[in-house]
């Protein structure tokens, strides 16, 4: 077993809008090992990109606060980091690519530009060897012609190929951790595998983990060794692949499963989940997802469940447990 | 770029056209009788007669359209009532303290406000923004003339600081060049002359710049915080880029593409009050001696020089959209 | 009809913002000066006394309370011609924009919605105009028409009308690619009935707000015409015209002929920018210009 590269403790990130204190992340633990793919899944506005976004403090300021928690990161509590020495690790040791491609390059600079900036500022090599590693670095993300397309604009490039460039940029200073949110979400069917294929031969090449936000359970099971469920600011399950298909323990999660078409020719119905995304000013009491919960027990709605091992290496937040 | 550019050059010479065809129709509708002006307020009928058909002005109007213009393509705008002098000689000897004037309000007001637009845009919601933003709308509330008379009356008159009147005072000599006094100042290494000719535009500058710095430093305000809300500075920042490098390198970059748009738009603006700024101040340029035209109701001089300062602002309109296509990526590279 | 109740709730939210708000008051009282200007002035604006040129007002002692402005060059009092030139303002501002208003909405519609010549056509004379700085283009039409004050609302009208009829056509040209103008056509609506009912009420918000940021300017055109004695003749009171003598008054050092009026016009204009642009950030999302 790796050791632990990333460990988040009891993280709460609220957010103050003008009507009221949004608890976007209230109270999320996990790890990430050396190496290995975590994948963070939930439905849009449970928090997961908020998640991402804490753990470089990218979240809007000032809005935005890290009220309580911890962030480990290779022995460094990140929370106490001040912004001058995060500086220093975002795009050098942490990096993060978004899902839109089409509007997250600056437009009005060359996308080698973009790349070149990295290498210079974080491993101060000068233009010329920079310029030379972006074009390698564009070869390695499978971007053809890379001399010619190193001097292109955004514009001129296709989705898939921006992404792509995106990945090249977070990956140039060989990061240990590479944070994706919602990669592909924008991205063609036939383009998005070809991403995620991209990035799971390249982090094996830079030994890079890569924490995975999606909401896409497929994804998931293709290219994630663990997975993290996430539910209104909360975990609700955490496993290895396997297990988690194999035998999901959360209402939630079975939910989720549920509502995925099969392939294995059992016609069943889709089965929707009743209800909506709880609002995260005034969360439901207790557990958060009881009121949507088929299975839900008295105790449900008093009591806020708390992660706990049911077997090695699959934890769930339930009462019925 | 260069289809783009090829383009716009062949949509200005109808603009031109057009303009030539206004300002030519516009003085010739004006009542009374053109002939009767020129020949004087005493000619008598013979005379005022013989006036019309040597000047044309019994021929059918678009014959006398082209006769103006194929003498105004030659540079013959004709002769001015008042001096009798050719218009286009005076125009000329006149522009250059327009075009001084009217560059160092713009340099005031583009670099006072961007920095002013920026800062705002930063710091949001703080004092400086507030008190910035309320100061530009107040600033483009402003009536120029009354700007510049309350500028003269305190600096000028009230604490005696500054110069009121004109581009040098009498004492000084200067050999010109190019008519741009500072420029000739410097070519010809005369100090005293250059701080003179500085002192006398100081007034008149700010009075002419402060509309349109105001605006610029609403416009610039308004398109920061805008790029700042786009998910490429998002990016930036994930990357490690010192804030500094984000707004400066990467936003403000971005931003100066609608900026510059309005900048060469405010180039009217300054046009148009340097009209009445250079009335105040007794300044020798081109937008005073179009007024005094119009008081004098000297025809071949309110064409000549309405025709020029509108051409003048055409090309300036080019010179800013072939700006903007060379610095926008998405147009300069198809 | 909807448009009404349209208002009504716009009018409800303009209220809600602060700097609007201020605009609209300010706007108010000028109103209010502009109807009952008899009630309000001390003095009769035209009324002429040679011994008394260039009196300060109530700030250098109680015996010059009479003229609590102070008086002009020709001892006329400086309060009671502001109060007076209110009214005449006013109405420059509202009927020049109301004829570029008018001229805009009616070029513009035609322009987006029936396209081809008329468009091309119609936006090059629009160009054309925009050729010239405003002001300059209206003393040059002034130069032909000769000075007035009605000749200066004219003037003052023309400039105004190519960029309203550029933001109504650039609207028109949005509502007519929508899918229900299709519809209406299919149905067999004719032209008319299209551009009144279902292009016009979309078209009258950004007019509106467009047509209020445009009295502030015509408002400052009309003064500057004023100041350059193309606008309103004399002696008639106003707030331009009593700036244009003031060269001798600042070398006599009566600023306050020169202060007082200026005043007057930048806080109109003022007013009328907080409402313009409180307006303006209401329908923002919509009014992309």
């Amino acid at each position: 077993m790796k050791p632990v590269l990333l460990q988040v403790e009891n993280l709460k990130t609220y957010i103050t809008t003008h009507r009221g204190v949004v608890r976007a992340v209230d109270g999320v633990s996990f790890e990430i090992f050396e190496e290995e793919t975590l994948g963070l899944v939930g439905e849009s506005g449970c928090g997961k990109s908020m998640t991402a976004l804490s753990i470089l403090k990218l979240y809007p300021k000032p809005q935005g606060k890290i009220v309580e928690g911890k962030i480990v990161f290779e022995g460094e509590d990140l929370v106490r980091k001040d912004e001058e020495e995060m500086l220093k690790i975002r795009g050098k040791r942490i990096s993060m690519i978004f899902q839109e491609p089409m509007t997250s390059l600056d437009p009005v600079f060359p996308v080698g530009e973009g790349i070149v900036e990295v290498l210079m500022l974080h491993q101060g090599l000068s233009r010329s060897e920079a310029q030379r590693e972006a074009v390698r670095l564009l070869r390695m993300v499978r971007i053809p012609e890379p001399e010619r397309r190193v001097h292109q604009y955004p514009h001129q490039l296709s989705g898939g190929m921006r992404q792509r460039v995106m990945i090249a940029q977070a990956l140039a200073c060989r990061p240990k951790l590479l944070i994706a949110d919602e990669p592909t979400t924008a991205l063609d069917v036939t383009v998005q595998a070809q991403i995620l294929e991209l990035i799971r031969t390249l982090k094996k090449e830079t030994k890079t983990a890569v924490l995975l936000i999606t909401h896409d359970l497929g994804v998931v099971a293709e290219y994630c060794e663990r997975v993290a469920v996430m539910y209104a600011g909360k975990i609700v399950e955490k496993a290895d692949v396997l297990s988690l298909f194999a035998r999901p323990l959360h209402p939630y999660t079975r939910a989720l499963l549920g509502a995925l078409p099969r392939l294995d020719g059992k016609r069943s119905r889709l089965e929707a989940i009743p209800g909506s995304v709880p609002d995260l000013i005034a969360p439901p009491s207790g557990c958060r997802f009881h009121p949507r919960c088929r299975e839900r027990l008295p105790r449900c709605s008093e009591e806020e469940p708390r992660l706990w091992e049911v077997e090695k290496g699959h934890e769930v937040a339930c009462h019925r447990l | 770029m260069v289809r783009y550019v090829l383009r716009r050059l062949l949509f200005t010479i109808p603009v031109l056209f057009g303009i030539s065809l206004v300002v030519f129709l516009v003085v010739r509708l004006a009542p009374g009788d053109p002939a009767k002006v020129m020949a004087g307020e005493h000619a008598s009928p013979e005379f005022i007669e013989a006036v019309r058909v040597r000047w044309g002005l019994d021929r059918p109007l678009y014959v006398q359209y082209g006769i103006w213009l194929s003498r105004a393509l030659r540079g013959d705008l004709g002769l001015s009532i008042a001096t009798k002098a050719p218009v286009l000689q005076e125009v000329l000897g006149r522009f250059p303290a327009t075009l001084e004037l009217s560059l160092v309000a713009m340099m005031f007001a583009t670099v006072f406000g961007m920095a002013a637009g920026i800062l705002s845009a930063v710091r949001q919601y703080s004092l400086f923004d507030y008190l910035a933003m309320v100061g530009a709308l107040i600033g483009i509330s402003v009536p120029v003339f009354w700007l510049g008379l309350m500028l003269m009356l305190f600096f000028g008159l009230y604490l005696d600081l500054l110069p009121i009147s004109g581009r040098l005072d009498p004492g000084i000599t200067l050999r010109t060049i190019t008519g741009l006094y500072l420029l000739d100042a410097l070519l010809t290494r005369n100090g005293k002359a250059f701080v003179n000719a500085l002192a006398h535009l100081v007034l008149p500058g700010v009075a002419l710049g402060t509309i349109p710095m105001a605006l610029i430093a609403r416009m610039t305000r308004s398109a920061m915080l805008e790029v700042i809300r786009q998910d490429f500075i998002r990016t930036e920042r994930a990357k490690g880029l010192p804030e500094r490098l984000v707004i400066y390198r990467h936003a403000l970059r971005n931003a100066l593409i609608p900026i510059v748009t309005v900048i060469g738009m405010e180039f009217g603006l300054l046009l148009g009050g340097a009209i009445l700024t250079e009335t105040i101040f007794a300044w020798p340029g081109l937008g005073r001696y179009t007024v005094d035209a119009v008081y004098a109701r000297d025809y071949p001089a309110i064409q000549g020089a309405v025709l020029f300062i509108a051409c003048v602002f055409v090309i300036v309109n080019l010179v800013t959209d072939i700006l903007y296509a060379y610095i926008n990526p998405r147009i300069r590279y198809r | 009809m909807r448009t009404i109740e349209d208002i009504a709730e716009t009018f409800r939210l303009l209220c809600r913002n602060r700097a609007a708000l201020a605009g609209l008051v300010i706007l108010g009282v000028y109103v209010f000066v502009a109807l009952f200007p008899w009630l309000l002035a001390p003095n009769d604006p035209l009324k002429r006394d040679l011994a008394l040129r260039y009196q300060p007002g109530f700030w250098a002692g109680k015996e010059f309370a009479r003229f609590p402005l102070g008086t002009d060059y020709l001892g006329r009092c400086v309060l009671s011609r502001i109060i007076w030139g209110t009214r005449t303002s006013l109405l420059v501002g509202v009927i020049a924009v109301s004829i570029s208003t008018g001229l805009g909405m009616f070029l513009g519609l035609l322009s987006g919605y029936f396209g081809g010549w008329v468009d091309i056509a119609l936006m090059r004379v629009v160009d054309i105009l925009f050729a010239f700085p405003s002001i300059l283009l209206a003393i040059t039409i002034m130069a032909a028409l000769g000075p007035g004050l009605e000749k200066a609302m004219i003037a003052i009208g023309i400039v105004y009308t190519p960029q309203m009829a550029r933001v109504v056509r650039s609207v028109t040209l949005v509502i007519r690619e929508m899918e229900f103008i299709e519809a209406e056509r299919a149905l067999g609506a004719s032209h008319a009935r299209i551009l009144l009912h279902h292009i016009l009420p979309n078209v009258l918000a950004p007019a509106v707000v467009y047509a209020t940021l445009s009295v502030a300017g015509a408002i400052l055109d009309a003064a500057a015409l004023g100041f350059l004695g193309l606008g309103a003749m004399p002696p008639a009171p106003e707030w331009g015209a009593m700036l244009s003598g003031s060269h001798k008054a600042l070398t006599s050092g009566a600023w306050w002929a020169v202060a007082f009026p200026g005043l007057a016009i930048m806080l109109a204009v003022l007013g009328l920018n907080l409402l313009g642009d409180g307006m303006r950030d209401l329908l923002d999302p919509r009014l992309r210009m």
